[in-house]
């Protein structure tokens, strides 16, 4: 199965923070390093979506003192979520090989 | 310092997220979304948060989301009702989902957007044709389907004298006490312009006898109502008033002391005793009216039929009893009327069949429906001319089409699609029409009607007619809509695909359905610009009637002593000083008093007079021809012709013998068909006002128009204002100086004597004639603008459609001009299809309008409906507009270069 830009974006901001992958922080994480400002909906679209076809996995996380005591769902990436970007990643560097700009 | 709690988005819309968007999930996105909108709140303002958080309603992600926590819901719910929910869902045939219709209006959006010039002439033509439609709909909606306040008005009879004329003093006394067990409450009313609290402007006051709270079924919010009897008192030293809450609001600021305190009434002191209900307005012909007075005068003149009256009905009376109650009446009074004279009848009407008044209801209503017909017209030539460009549109994009479907895209997709590009337009052209109807409505009531009150009239913008532009509006889309996308996804996909010209049969029906509504469009204008040309034609005859005086040079300016609190004494000094001052001025040449000028449309005095000769039966026989209150040198001023005899003098004093003079009308009217002047002239007759001595005849003069161009000959009768004086008259003079000016210098003098006198209405008489051809020019304007406003449309529409077929005909006229064509005939040939359809639709036309002419010749004057000269001028108008329309597009074929022309697919 390909994954969309937008889906190998918010499986590898999931990756880069660790245990601390909530919505609000992912979309945070992909301004930082990406420079686009996604909407709050559209980011849980696409977790909910990468949840749904088993890509990730949520397990609800204590609440945070600062967050005003609210339980909050964390992300994780799953093997078949690993498989998957490695593929898409696969693809696109043999895709790439012998490409030269001329 | 305390600490604000963080802003909260809208509650309404996080409602409807958090109805989008359920379970934890949706929990976190809301949390997440409010704490942005905080932070937006403090760095933006809460206007931009507002805008920012709504937009989330709309956004794809917000729906996709929504979809798959659904999905979610349905797959995890293990609960006997969740499985039931889910197998119901999926049992109803699934409407499209919100989020695609959202996604199909910002994708039509995009595609108008792509398209300014069309989107733009499609917009504003649906908003003149959509704003037309509402703006008569407004209009009819705020006089003739709004109710007039009567609490139930289907048990309130309204008497009229014959067909619907008013009643006297002494008709509404016999209604009242000679018909037991009818009428539980019966009153008279009359309107009257009056003077409020020494302001120059005038307010429209309603005098009432009687029950007249009772009868309308209303009770005043603050203070009483009149009393039985007081309402007639005529020794009363004080008069009393009720006053409306619009003028208690607005005039006296809502004086909590309102009940009790004195206003002044034509300079007379008033007590304000009750005032109205908020929601009640006083209205009569349509006007409100904002105060209530007694009417004692109405006692003084018991036979002078200037009063309405109306009664509620006893428990279990019927209209028909009433009816019979009033034939007895009148029986009675036809017994002692001699055999001559028309019998009386009384006419009763219940007051749930009275739109607006008696007598002008069928005039307004069918005023209405024509009014109606024609912006009708003009909505009709918008959707034809949308839907013609649509098609055209739309063959355009037919590849598009053919291969959409081809890949599997089912063709109610695309007709729903084009369908909602259509919609979108005419929402658009609604949404701008009602606001261009608001507009137009403020500025036609800008026009305010030569009556002697202003015209407050109340077009509020309510419920209906937001249902009616919204539903017109629909109607229009579709109406337009439909066809060219049943055209479009009717598309014979394997022959486009192959045609790679594109120009298949369809292309060929295409055309001829444009050439078809081309040809309508043509028919429809044809009919507007008759229409137009007819009334037009009307308008240009009454301004060319002879009106029996000469107004060049003649100036008026109305002076009130009577309300300004001069008694009769003073008054009559008040005259004779004006009139010594106006002959001062330099360049008159005469200068009189009029109680009326010729062609003012409103007022009605009247007088009875009868011969000495015959002999009086009953004291009923006599005729009653409209007065004129006049002193010497009024014939003179107005340039009307004294035929036999002499005009008044100074000798004609309150103490010499009375004398009269009459007009023509007026003598036939006495002495017969075949009387001329010299027959009347030196002859005595006796006038109601004064019995006691004949008057004299000492003057006929020549006709001359009383209200309005189109009337018959009134008979008129001149009383000297030195023997019947009145409080209310008018300084006329004529003079070399240009008539303004006189105007101007007329109000000075008057002003001169008494700053604190009431003057008003200084101008000439040119400009008070037109007061009297308001109505006609009016309604010529209105037509006008609709017949141009068509014929545009109907230009724009030729010129798309012979636009298209050059553009896609290119190829041919290569071809042509390459072959050895001149410019010259390639131009004829491309015009010449254009005008076939302008030729269909113009023989159509003529005879469409002139039907329509004849529909319409009872609002004409001195015009036939199947008028010859605007027959032949319309058509001809209509076809050098649409030749030129044709031609501009034509002459770009001729200017092809055929060598590009050939190399271009």
């Amino acid at each position: 199965m390909a994954l969309g830009e937008l889906q190998q974006m918010v499986m590898l901001a999931v990756i880069r923070l660790g245990g601390a992958a909530y919505g609000p922080a992912i979309r945070d994480e992909l301004q930082r390093v990406t420079n686009r400002r996604l909407a709050v909906p559209t980011v849980y679209n696409t977790l909910v979506r990468l949840e749904d076809q088993g890509l990730v996995t949520s397990t609800e996380a204590p609440a945070a003192g600062e967050r005003g005591g609210r339980a909050r769902r964390v992300f994780e990436v799953t093997p078949a979520g690993w498989d998957a970007l490695s593929e898409a990643r696969a693809s696109m560097n043999r895709l790439w090989e012998g490409v030269v700009r001329p | 310092m305390t600490r604000h709690p963080p802003m909260r988005p809208p509650r309404i819309l996080s409602r409807l997220l958090r109805h989008l968007l359920p379970g934890p999930v949706g929990d976190e996105v809301l949390e997440a979304l409010r704490e942005e909108y905080a932070e937006r709140c403090a760095a933006a303002g809460r206007l931009r948060a507002d805008i920012w958080y709504a937009a989330h309603l709309l956004r794809p992600g917000t729906w996709g989301l929504a979809r798959r926590l659904a999905a979610r819901q349905a797959r995890g719910g293990t609960s006997t009702e969740d499985r039931l929910v889910s197998e119901l869902r999926s049992a109803v045939p699934t409407l499209p989902p919100v989020e695609t219709i959202i996604q199909n209006v910002r994708h039509t959006i995009r595609r108008l957007l792509r398209a300014p010039t069309f989107t733009a002439a499609a917009v504003v033509s649906l908003a003149l044709a959509i704003g037309a439609n509402t703006a008569v709909f407004s209009l009819a909606n705020a006089t003739l389907f709004s109710g007039r306040g009567i609490v139930h008005p289907d048990r309130v009879a309204q008497v009229f004298r014959n067909h619907g004329s008013a009643v006297t003093w002494n008709d509404y006394r016999a209604m009242r006490d000679d018909l037991p067990g009818v009428f539980a409450d019966a009153t008279t009313y009359r309107e009257e312009a009056i003077r409020l609290d020494d302001s120059d402007d005038v307010t429209a006051a309603l005098r009432v006898s009687g029950d007249y709270f009772d009868v309308v079924g209303v009770a005043p919010a603050l203070g009483r109502a009149f009393v039985q009897g007081e309402e007639t008192d005529v020794e009363r030293d004080v008069d009393i008033a009720v006053i409306s809450w619009d003028l208690w609001q607005k005039r006296y600021r809502g004086d909590p002391n309102i009940v009790g305190r004195e206003i002044r009434v034509n300079a007379r002191p008033t007590t304000v005793v009750g005032v109205l209900p908020e929601d009640f307005t006083v209205k009569l012909v349509g006007i409100a009216m904002d105060v209530l007075l007694t009417d004692p005068g109405a006692v003084r003149r018991p036979d002078v039929d200037n009063l309405w009256a109306s009664g509620r009905l006893v428990e279990g009376v019927s209209m028909e009893q009433v009816r019979a109650g009033m034939a007895r009446i009148a029986a009675a009074y036809n017994a002692d009327r001699p055999a001559s004279l028309d019998p009386i009848t009384f006419n009763v009407v219940s007051e749930a069949d009275i739109r607006v008044a008696q007598g002008l209801d069928q005039t307004m209503i069918s005023m209405t429906a024509l009014l109606f017909a024609m912006v009708g017209l003009v909505l009709l030539i918008a959707c034809s001319n949308l839907a013609s460009f649509l098609l055209a549109r739309a063959m355009d994009r037919r590849k598009e089409f053919a291969v959409r479907i081809a890949i599997g895209a089912d063709r109610g997709r695309v007709l729903s699609q084009l369908l909602g590009e259509s919609l979108l337009l005419s929402a658009l052209g609604g949404g701008a029409g009602l606001f261009l109807a608001v507009w137009g409505i403020k500025l036609l009531l800008r026009f305010q009607p030569p009556a002697p009150v202003p015209l407050n009239l109340d077009v509020p913008l309510d419920l209906r007619v937001l249902a009616f532009t919204v539903s017109v509006s629909l109607l229009a889309g579709i109406l337009f809509g439909v066809f060219p996308a049943l055209q479009a996804s009717r598309a014979p996909v394997a022959s486009i695909l192959r045609d790679e010209s594109g120009r298949g049969k369809s292309w060929h029906r295409s055309w001829s359905v444009r050439g078809l509504l081309v040809s309508g469009q043509v028919t429809l204008s044809l009919v507007l610009l008759v229409v137009a040309g007819l009334f037009l034609r009307s308008l240009l005859a009454a301004t060319r009637v002879d009106p029996g005086f000469e107004p060049q040079g003649v100036a008026v300016v109305t002076v009130e002593p009577g309300t300004s609190g001069y008694d009769d004494e003073e008054g009559h000094q008040l005259y004779r000083d004006l009139l010594e001052r106006a002959r001062q001025l330099p360049g008159v040449e005469a200068a009189s008093l009029g109680s009326r000028i010729p062609l003012e449309p409103f007022g009605n005095w009247r007088s009875g007079v009868r011969r000495t000769d015959v002999v009086p039966t009953a004291g009923v026989e006599y005729q009653w021809p409209q007065i004129v209150r006049i002193s010497p040198e009024y014939f003179e001023a107005l340039g009307i012709e004294i035929l036999q005899g002499r005009d008044f003098s100074g000798a004609d004093a309150p103490d010499a013998p009375p004398v009269v003079i009459l007009n023509e009308a007026a003598v036939r009217n006495l002495w017969g068909e075949g009387a001329g002047p010299e027959r009347a002239v030196g002859e005595p007759v006796v006038l109601s006002s004064r019995d006691d001595a004949p008057a004299r005849v000492v003057g006929v003069v020549r006709n001359s128009k009383l209200k309005t161009p189109s009337e018959k000959t009134e008979p008129l009768m001149y009383l000297p204002v030195s023997q019947s004086y009145d409080g209310t008259t008018k300084l006329v003079a004529r003079g070399r100086s240009p008539a303004m000016a006189l105007a101007e210098s007329l109000r000075t003098v008057a002003k001169e004597l008494d700053p604190d006198l009431y003057v008003h209405d200084a101008m000439t008489a040119r400009e008070s004639m037109s007061t009297a051809l308001f109505l006609p020019r009016m309604a010529t304007l209105l037509f006008a603008v609709l017949g141009g406003l068509a014929l545009v449309m109907s230009a724009i529409g030729l010129y798309g459609t012979v636009g298209y077929a050059v553009a896609t005909r290119k190829w041919e006229v290569g071809v042509r001009l390459s072959l050895g064509a001149s410019s010259l005939e390639v131009v004829r040939e491309m015009m010449s299809g254009g005008l076939r359809m302008v030729a269909a639709g113009l023989i159509l036309g003529l005879g469409l309008a002139a039907g329509a002419g004849l529909l319409v010749e009872r609002f004409l004057f001195g015009v036939r409906g199947a008028d010859p000269l605007t027959l032949v001028i319309a058509p001809l108008v209509l076809l050098a507009v649409a030749g030129f329309a044709a031609w501009v597009p034509a002459r770009r074929a001729a200017r092809i270069d055929p060598m590009e022309a050939l190399r271009s697919p």
